[in-house]
Parts: structure tokens; C-alpha cells; sequence
């Protein structure tokens, strides 16, 4: 077997992700400030971005001739996690720009709050969208095979253009719920039990890491790794870092986040409607972390 | 880590104390400040109901539990190896290449995280920009990102400090050496502080100090 992964001499490894999120952050306001003072160069302009982005994903293979990780068996490292192919297709702001601006045109279309859609029209893209998501995600099987890699234009065009249909399904369902055009889907995502957890992803995601290597380091005897095992132990393993991530939220999310909202908030002495949507804004933005 | 449980502790008390009192703290006086801290609060807090985008809370949360389900099934059958009995066992080949497996091996989960924060951020800035009337200031704007992030990484890696106290075992010692090394090395705590540890290419990123074997997990 050739996967192999050494995440653990790193400090924190998951924190890539918030590395990469507030690399392309920086740039976000770029688009929106030329949207703002003018719609259609700012329509233009995210286009050009896009396509950049589909450049700068194969940039890697194209410039420096490094494949991408998903051609398992033609790394230039037999660690898969020391490999540059990694860093190249998995980790670096480039690889995300595509997703990150397929949000965007949804953003402007949610602020624009005045979208009308005839129920086919409705219907219509809630179809292309769920076969853009289950048809990107699955295509993802194509790369993992026992004895040879997918060719490399199979998964050049899974970064690029599978990425741009999948985050384009994934924008009309963000906008869909967000305008009440989710239906069942939008009732259950919405269930109010799902709330409290789902302030705690955040700290899931930044302890998960301590539950699995323990899971995998304080072990005193060897065991028979099976999927009924696997089942049962991640449910666990979710169950302790949902309690890690109450612990890690009261003394360090929580606190911050309310600290911040009143260092940060502009006028919070007007109690004014515009003052409340402020403080909705801000919580958003807030959220927008993970 | 005693500094922010000693200020969670006055945080609470000074919360307790005003709602005895039934006096408000002024607005951004040391005690309001001081009652951020408050753990009654901070509980309330994680059981307010958000009812505008309550769904795409739970699409974020959803996507962590997926992120958490695929790691967990890499990990258990890569750095884990070690504690595993690998005769008769067929979960190395099904995490790998059984189709139905998919979840464990999908990076998209990632690209629903991008695709959710540019979609927030871009109408967040659009309102932004709609109420000071065009006028941004970009300084702040990355700072005020920037200090949120590196509050809670700099918190999370206080629990990495923690985790050699957690357990015991034959392996623990390897496990613990390996993942603490990483923060005791400045080179990577300053990547990670300043955001830039996903930036480093040949494989740096995730070997801080340079001594792995290229055979030290050949299965």
C-alpha cells in the first residue's frame, strides 16, 4: 500500500484550513468593492477570477510539472503527506478560489433580495444542482484504484471544472435555504436542535485532531480493525469532541467572541434597527470562520 | 491555560454579582468586558436560536462531522498502524478503494467550507459597504480576521500543550512525541500564528522537523 500519512510532526495541522480561509479573505474585498461601485465590471471581474483559479489549479502540473495527489500512484514521494503534490492540490489558497468564489454571485444574489424564480425555474436548479453535487463527489472514486492512476486529465478536470459545478450546486443550496426556497431540506437543516452543536463546529474541527490520536496512540494491546469497530469508535470519538469542543467554547470561543463583538462594534451605544442589523452582520461574519 | 479559567471564574462572578445587583454594566467598561468571560453567559449563548441562517450553521456542522469521519478512517489505517492486528483485516482495502467508502477519502467537504465562507463574506461586505456608503477599511478588516483566528488557534494549541497528560500506553509516548514536537518548534508555531503553515511546499508543511524516515510507516 502507498497511502501513507505523517500529519503528526506538524504543530496543529488542521489550522491550515483557517491559514487558507483568511489568505483568500484578504482578497474577497477586492470583488465585492468593484461589484459595489459597479455591477457588471464586478460580474466581469468575478468571471476573471474563476478562470484564474481554474488556471492556478493546474498551475502546479503545468509550471513545476507536479501531478495531483489524486494520481495516487505517480507521487514524487511514497509519503503521501510529504509529498509537494499535497501541499500543491490540497493546502495552498489557489486550489480553494474556485469554491470560494462560486459563493460569491449567491452573496450578491442574497443581498439583492428580490430574486423571482417561477417554480420550474425553482425546480430546474435544484435538479442540476443535486447532480452537480452527486456526480462531483462520486466522481471522486474514479481516482482510487489497487493498480494504476487515473489519467491525468480525469483529475485535472475534477479540480477545476468538477470543483466549479460542485461549488455552484453547493451556492444554490445556501441561497435556496437561505430565501426560503429549501423546502423539507431547508425545515431540517433548520431544526433549532441542531443550533448549540452546531456553534461548537468550530471547536470540533480544532480539538477533532486530539480525539483521533489519542484513539490511535493510547492503545494497550493490539486490535482487529473492522468496519463495525470503525463505526462504533467514531461515533465515540464525535461524542468526546463535542464534549472538548463545549470545554474549548466556553474558555476560549465564547469569551472571545463577545469580547471582540464589543471591542469591535462600531457605535454599540445606539440601540437603533440599523444597530441590530449590524450586530446580525457581525455574527455572520463570525461564522463565516469555518 | 489557568489564566483563562481564573478569568472565566471572576467573569462569572462579576455576571452573578450584577444580575444579584440587578445593575448593567456600562457599555465597554472593564466589567462588561470582564462579563464576556461569564460561563452562565457564554451557556446561553450556545442555546440562542439564530433563525436567519440557522440551516447553513448546520451545513458547516455537517461538513466538520464529515471532515472528523474521514480522518478518523485515514488516521486509524495510517499513523495507527501500529496498534493494529493487520491479518484477516480488510478495512485498509475497503478505506482506499471500496467505492462505498467515498467519505472517507473526499476532500469536497473542504470546498463546501470555502464555497459557505464566500458566500457569508460576500453578502457580509456587500451590507458592509451599503451602510458606510462605500467607505471600507481594509487594515481592519484583516486585522479584526486576523485576531479572531489567532485567538482560538493559539487556544486550541493550548490543549496540545495538555495532551501528553491524557493518556498512557506501550505507543502513547511515540504518538505524544510526534504531535507535541510539532508546537514545540517556533518555526511552526510562528507559521501557524501567522497564518501562513499552509504555504510550505516539498513536504516541510507537515514534517516541522525534518527527520522522518521514508520507511517509518511503510505498511
Amino acid at each position: 500500500m502507498k497511502i501513507l500519512i505523517d500529519f503528526i510532526s506538524q504543530c496543529h495541522p488542521v489550522t491550515w484550513f483557517l491559514a487558507t480561509l483568511l489568505q483568500l479573505t484578504a482578497i474577497a474585498p477586492i470583488f465585492v468593492i468593484i461589484y459595489f461601485k459597479n455591477k457588471l465590471i464586478g460580474l466581469f471581474t468575478l468571471l476573471i477570477g474563476l478562470l484564474l483559479g481554474i488556471f492556478l489549479v493546474i498551475s502546479p502540473y503545468v509550471i513545476f510539472g507536479i501531478r495531483p495527489y489524486l494520481q495516487i500512484w505517480d507521487l514524487d514521494s511514497v509519503i503521501f503527506a510529504n509529498s509537494s503534490s499535497l501541499t500543491a492540490y490540497h493546502t495552498f489558497p489557489t486550489v480553494y478560489l474556485i469554491s470560494f468564489l462560486a459563493g460569491f454571485p449567491f452573496g450578491y444574489l442574497l443581498h439583492k433580495n428580490k430574486v423571482k424564480l417561477s417554480k420550474l425555474e425553482e425546480s430546474l436548479f435544484w435538479v442540476l444542482s443535486v447532480c452537480a453535487i452527486f456526480g462531483v463527489y462520486f466522481w471522486n472514486n474514479t481516482f482510487w484504484r489497487k493498480d494504476h492512476s487515473s489519467p491525468l486529465i480525469n483529475a485535472l478536470l475534477w479540480h477545476t471544472v468538477g470543483k466549479l459545478a460542485f461549488g455552484v450546486g453547493i451556492g444554490w443550496t445556501l441561497f435556496a435555504c437561505c430565501t426560503g426556497r429549501g423546502g423539507p431540506l431547508n425545515r431540517f437543516l433548520s431544526w433549532h436542535g441542531f443550533q448549540p452543536l452546531a456553534r461548537l463546529s468550530f471547536g470540533i474541527y480544532l480539538t477533532h485532531f486530539l480525539v483521533i490520536t489519542h484513539r490511535c496512540f493510547a492503545v494497550k494491546d493490539t486490535y482487529q480493525l473492522s468496519i463495525k469497530y470503525m463505526i462504533e469508535h467514531t461515533i465515540i470519538d464525535i461524542m468526546y469532541d463535542t464534549v472538548l469542543a463545549t470545554i474549548f467554547y466556553l474558555l476560549i470561543e465564547g469569551p472571545f467572541s463577545n469580547l471582540f463583538e464589543k471591542v469591535f462594534s462600531p457605535r454599540p451605544q445606539k440601540k437603533t434597527v440599523v444597530d441590530e442589523n449590524q450586530n446580525i452582520e457581525h455574527k455572520d461574519t463570525v461564522k463565516q470562520s469555518v | 491555560m489557568s489564566s483563562l479559567v481564573i478569568l472565566v471564574t471572576i467573569g462569572t462572578s462579576i455576571h452573578l454579582y450584577t444580575k444579584k445587583t440587578e445593575n448593567k454594566p456600562n457599555e465597554k467598561t472593564n466589567s462588561s468586558l470582564m462579563v464576556s468571560f461569564s460561563l452562565f453567559k457564554n451557556f446561553e449563548n450556545l442555546f440562542q436560536k439564530n433563525e436567519k441562517f440557522a440551516a447553513l450553521d448546520t451545513i458547516r456542522l455537517l461538513m466538520i462531522i464529515h471532515v472528523h469521519f474521514g480522518h478518523i478512517y485515514q488516521y486509524a489505517t495510517s499513523v495507527g498502524v501500529p496498534a493494529v492486528r493487520k491479518q484477516f483485516s480488510d478495512v485498509f482495502d475497503k478505506v482506499y478503494y471500496d467505492n462505498a467508502m467515498v467519505f472517507a477519502r473526499s476532500p469536497l467537504p473542504v470546498d463546501v467550507l470555502f464555497t459557505l465562507s464566500g458566500f457569508l463574506l460576500s453578502y457580509g461586505l456587500l451590507r458592509r459597504l451599503e451602510r458606510s456608503k462605500g467607505r471600507f477599511n481594509y487594515p481592519m478588516f484583516i486585522f479584526q480576521r486576523w485576531i479572531r483566528f489567532f485567538v482560538l488557534v493559539f487556544g486550541s494549541i493550548l490543549f496540545i500543550y495538555l495532551f501528553p497528560l491524557t493518556g498512557e500506553g506501550p505507543i502513547w509516548q511515540i504518538g505524544v512525541n510526534k504531535f507535541s514536537n510539532g508546537c514545540r518548534n517556533p518555526r511552526n508555531l510562528v507559521n501557524n500564528l501567522l497564518f501562513i503553515n499552509n504555504l510550505n511546499g516539498e513536504g516541510n508543511n507537515f514534517n516541522g522537523d525534518k527527520v522522518i524516515s521514508r520507511n517509518e510507516f511503510v505498511i
